[in-house]
């Protein structure tokens, strides 16, 4: 019910907007289909005023920036500094409060589209042409693939793998005797369907193991490293991996799905402007998980300013 | 002198009853409500109850030092003048100004995880209704009723215990109630740093499954209310019938 009515406002949005879109190379290309039209080229160049939304960390700011100065460069007027959490950023890209954000095909299945996907795919691609299909249907723009892999994993301390193992599954019989080892977690960890019951269907890790500590919303490099968790959850492009010596535990059954990257656009914009995922598709492509982690790390630990990190980016790729 | 009035004993029936009202009702929503699977990792007794108690030991253990603290300090205050009393108060604004979520951010370089953090940062948080209302209480007693006090014979300390604290303890209370109920809805952001409480069930939820959020809001606030309502019958209990 309030899915459909969230539609009904997004495509009388996307009427509005489509009026007032302008576009140089509109009509150009292969319009592939009505609700996410793609064409132009890399080098397309163009007109418009764009928004950009992005989520408060690192990689979300550097995705958003490099966006930003590849696009003013391509002659579009943009903001990029709307600034929110994850179901009020989808819902800013439906009001059309903003024009596009990027996003992880995993929070999206686990959100807005886990009403239509039970069990989304192990593989990436699959993964992201599921999302891209499911969200066409709802007037949103999947663009520009990204070729990193940001998921969940528990990381424990290098130096531990002796102790608990490299894998989950060994990781979950070393749990099964040692039920209090401190593992920490977001709280929000607790109730993703790829999180604490995840593990427990997955790998039999009890769901109310007493040593799951939550720990808000930060991730566990450096608890990890102090030792207060002997396990945490980490993001697998997070920098404070290398930089604690923390090991990601191979997730050998496949738990956790894969989490790509992609150019989410109002289909109102991508109508008027077929064009941005051809530009951004590139850059996309150049951005590989080494490279993503070495760009949080200028972030996160070096800390460098998010312009400056796209800025030389975007230079030595030969984007500028 | 002015009194404040006496909670009748209507009030003192009516918290329960609301709160009764309110947690039935929100079993049955839960009840009815088509839930998510992954809810039931944390929407059960076992989690619920663990971080209730969890709850109470850091906002109880908050509220007693910040009482600790702030009653005795706030009565010296009252008999010392400005000179002392503005820099002391320059210390409880800030531990009220500055955001708790801040200060956990910061204890949590020096304390590590757990409730050391949060505690000091509710301590500091709750200090100032303490203090102010203790000062504010024990300086509005009529100066005429100290007098009398003193001329019956007895000493300073006699006329604090026996004329100046009853007298005062309508609008100290009212400080502690602020104070209490500010410490039990504040002590969900222990979860930020591993200390657990009840913030564990609110933010395990997010928008697309708010069933956890909603219900750890809902048992917070009851939480408050019966905190206050608790305070209420303490006051009761140990002030002066007027």
């Amino acid at each position: 019910m309030k899915r459909r009515k969230m539609l009904a406002l997004a495509m009388m949005g996307s009427a509005i907007l489509a009026g007032c879109g302008s576009s140089s190379s509109s009509g150009t290309g292969d319009n592939s289909s009505a609700t996410c039209p793609t064409g132009g080229s890399a080098s397309s160049t163009g007109t418009g005023t764009f928004k950009i939304g992005m989520k408060g960390f690192a990689e979300e700011q550097l995705l958003a920036s490099m966006t930003k100065q590849l696009l003013e460069k391509r002659g579009y007027t943009v903001d990029a500094t709307f600034t929110a959490k994850d179901p009020a950023l989808g819902q800013a890209l439906e009001s059309g409060q903003i024009d596009m954000y990027w996003q992880y095909t995993g929070t999206e299945f686990i959100g807005p589209l886990s009403s239509v996907v039970d069990k989304p795919p192990t593989d990436l691609d699959q993964a992201f042409d599921l999302a891209k299909q499911k969200d066409e249907a709802r007037g949103i723009c999947w663009n520009a693939k990204a070729n990193f892999n940001d998921t969940n994993g528990l990381g424990i301390k290098a130096s531990d793998k002796s102790k608990y193992g490299s894998t989950l599954t060994e990781f979950a019989a070393y749990l099964k005797n040692n039920p209090n080892t401190v593992v920490c977690i977001q709280s929000e960890f607790r109730t993703r369907a790829d999180g604490v019951p995840g593990l427990n269907a997955t790998y039999g890790i009890d769901a109310n193991l007493p040593g799951f500590k939550d720990i808000g919303g930060n991730t566990a490099e450096k608890q990890i490293a102090s030792g207060e968790c002997a396990a945490g959850e980490v993001f697998t492009t997070d920098s404070g991996i290398e930089a604690n010596n923390v090991y990601v535990l191979t997730d050998d059954k496949k738990l956790f799905p894969p989490d790509n990257v992609g150019l989410l656009i109002k289909s109102s914009v991508q109508k008027a402007h077929p064009e941005l995922g051809a530009i951004v598709a590139p850059l996309a492509q150049k951005l590989t998980t080494e490279k993503m982690i070495g760009l949080n790390k200028q972030v996160e630990i070096d800390s460098k300013k998010v312009e400056d990190v796209a800025k030389a980016f975007l230079t030595d790729n030969g984007f500028l | 002198m002015t009194t404040v009035p006496r909670p009748g004993w209507v009030r003192l029936v009516v918290t329960p009853i609301v709160v009764a009202v309110i947690l039935a009702g929100l079993y049955l929503y839960i009840q009815n409500t088509p839930g998510r699977i992954a809810d039931v990792g944390v929407l059960n007794e076992r989690f619920i109850s663990s971080r209730l108690i969890q709850h109470l030991e850091i906002s109880g253990i908050s509220f007693a030092l910040a009482a600790l603290v702030g009653l005795p300090i706030g009565v010296l205050l009252a008999g010392a003048g400005r000179v002392v009393a503005i820099p002391v108060f320059l210390v409880a604004n800030l531990g009220q100004a500055v955001p708790s979520i801040g200060i956990l951010a910061l204890g949590l370089t020096f304390f590590g995880l757990g409730i050391r953090g949060p505690v000091t940062a509710l301590v500091l948080y709750a200090l100032l209704p303490i203090l102010r209302n203790t000062l504010v209480g024990v300086q509005g007693v009529d100066p005429a009723a100290v007098e009398a006090a003193r001329g019956m014979g007895m000493t300073p300390a006699q006329t604090l215990v026996r004329v100046q604290l009853p007298l005062a303890s309508p609008v100290i209370f009212a400080g502690l109630r602020v104070a209490l109920v500010l410490v039990v809805g504040t002590a969900t952001l222990a979860n930020f740093v591993g200390g657990g409480g009840l913030g564990d069930l609110i933010n395990s939820g997010n928008l697309y499954h708010p069933r956890p959020t909603l219900v750890g809001a809902v048992i917070v606030s009851a939480l408050a209310l019966l905190a206050d309502w608790a305070l209420g019958l303490v006051e009761r209990a140990i002030s002066p019938r007027t």
